[in-house]
């Protein structure tokens, strides 16, 4: 590098630092011109707690409520011309009976056969499920989500052979009843 | 203490930091923590009720619009979109609903839209109470109050000392209360005010 390079490298420098000085100093200035002016006072009190309290009741509002979820156990499966045990003869059941037992509820589940299709009738008994109530089989390539009648009940139809999950869901309850094998 | 316009304007701060930080509460908030929702409020207070004060609005009147600004940011907070820009869409919900009391007191029919009332603000001359100028000038001091808690103590005191208490203290007082000689306020005044500066350009 010559002098000369290295005189204009400096001078060029110095200006930069100058003109950065210079843009501090204005900044800073600004600063100190916006908190000198700064005349802004607190919300009342009672303003801030009435702000603070609105989360509150909106956290109150959308807190979901504890959703339990409940395995059926199976209980009785009465299958057509096959006496269960303790019978001493096949009763005149056409349909496969299953009941399965859920917590304070149980579900009946009764299951025909059409030809090569299935058709499973069902009802929850207990409480706690309305008409607004869904049940919800899946299974062999099928979902079918229907709504509970009046009494409970539901039905699917035209299902093929295979293995079937059912679900049945309050708004705070959840039924699974697992591996129905058709 | 009074600059041309021209000059005051002529300076913006990055604030990048702040509008990360209002990012990070407004997430929280969706999330159901309410520390974060009473930190939002804390930190927002001060700005959102001098938004209707400094339009002329009686403190009854400011409190009603601070109150409606929380109400609708606590229906709307899961909605939205850019959470970094929090202070601008609080500082434009307070703009609108200082406008529409404003309105609605003259007897004058307060727009229904967000549109309407856009086009409406828009055509307000620039000496009326809610003029740009005076929210940003609204804005930046309170960015600068934010930044300031980001310094240590020590600077905190000294600058709101000098520069946020009426009358400002003087060297002896600020001196007096920090346990230092008078003459090394000067001094600690300019590094603090350095630091401020740095935080504000983050």
């Amino acid at each position: 590098m010559t002098g000369q390079a290295a005189l204009y490298g400096w001078s060029r420098k110095r200006l930069e630092f100058a003109a950065m000085m210079k843009s501090n100093e204005k900044n800073l200035a600004h600063i100190i011109n916006r908190m000198a002016n700064d005349t802004a006072v607190n919300a009342p009190a009672d303003a801030i707690t009435y702000a603070k309290n609105l989360y509150r009741t909106r956290s109150t509002a959308t807190q979901p409520s504890a959703f339990r979820r409940i395995l059926a156990v199976l209980q009785l499966d009465l299958v057509p011309n096959k006496a269960a045990f303790g019978e001493r003869s096949v009763s005149g059941v056409q349909a496969r009976q299953l009941l399965f037992e859920a917590g304070d509820n149980a579900v009946d589940l009764r299951i025909n056969t059409g030809g090569e299709k299935f058709l499973i009738r069902g009802q929850i008994l207990g409480t706690g499920f309305d008409s607004g109530s869904e049940a919800e089989l899946a299974g062999s390539g099928h979902k079918v989500r229907v709504k509970l009648d009046t009494n409970g009940g539901f039905s699917f139809a035209g299902l093929g052979s295979g293995e079937y999950g059912l679900t049945i869901q309050s708004t705070d309850t959840e039924i699974v009843v697992e591996k129905i094998i058709l | 203490m009074n600059d041309s316009a021209s000059n005051v304007n002529s300076v913006e701060f990055a604030a990048s930091q702040v509008a990360k930080d209002d990012a990070a509460l407004v997430k929280r908030c969706r999330r159901g923590e309410q520390t974060a929702w009473d930190e939002l409020v804390d930190r927002y207070q001060r700005l959102i009720y001098a938004i209707p004060r400094r339009a002329g609005l009686s403190e009854e009147q400011a409190s009603d619009v601070f109150q409606e600004v929380f109400l609708t940011l606590v229906e709307k907070i899961d909605e939205i979109q850019q959470p970094e820009k929090i202070r601008s869409w609080m500082v434009t919900t307070a703009k609108f609903k200082t406008w529409g009391l404003i309105r609605g007191s003259k007897g004058f029919h307060s727009p229904d839209t967000t549109e309407e009332m856009e086009n409406e603000m828009a055509s307000i001359p620039d000496e009326s109470p809610l003029a740009d100028d005076m929210l940003i000038e609204l804005e930046e001091q309170h960015l600068i109050r934010t930044a300031l808690k980001e310094l240590e103590e020590r600077c905190q005191k000294i600058l709101s000392m000098i520069y946020l208490t009426d009358p400002p203290a003087s060297y002896a007082e600020v001196g007096a209360a920090i346990g230092v000689g008078e003459t090394s306020i000067s001094p600690l005044r300019s590094r603090c005010l350095k630091k401020l500066e740095k935080v504000l350009s983050r």
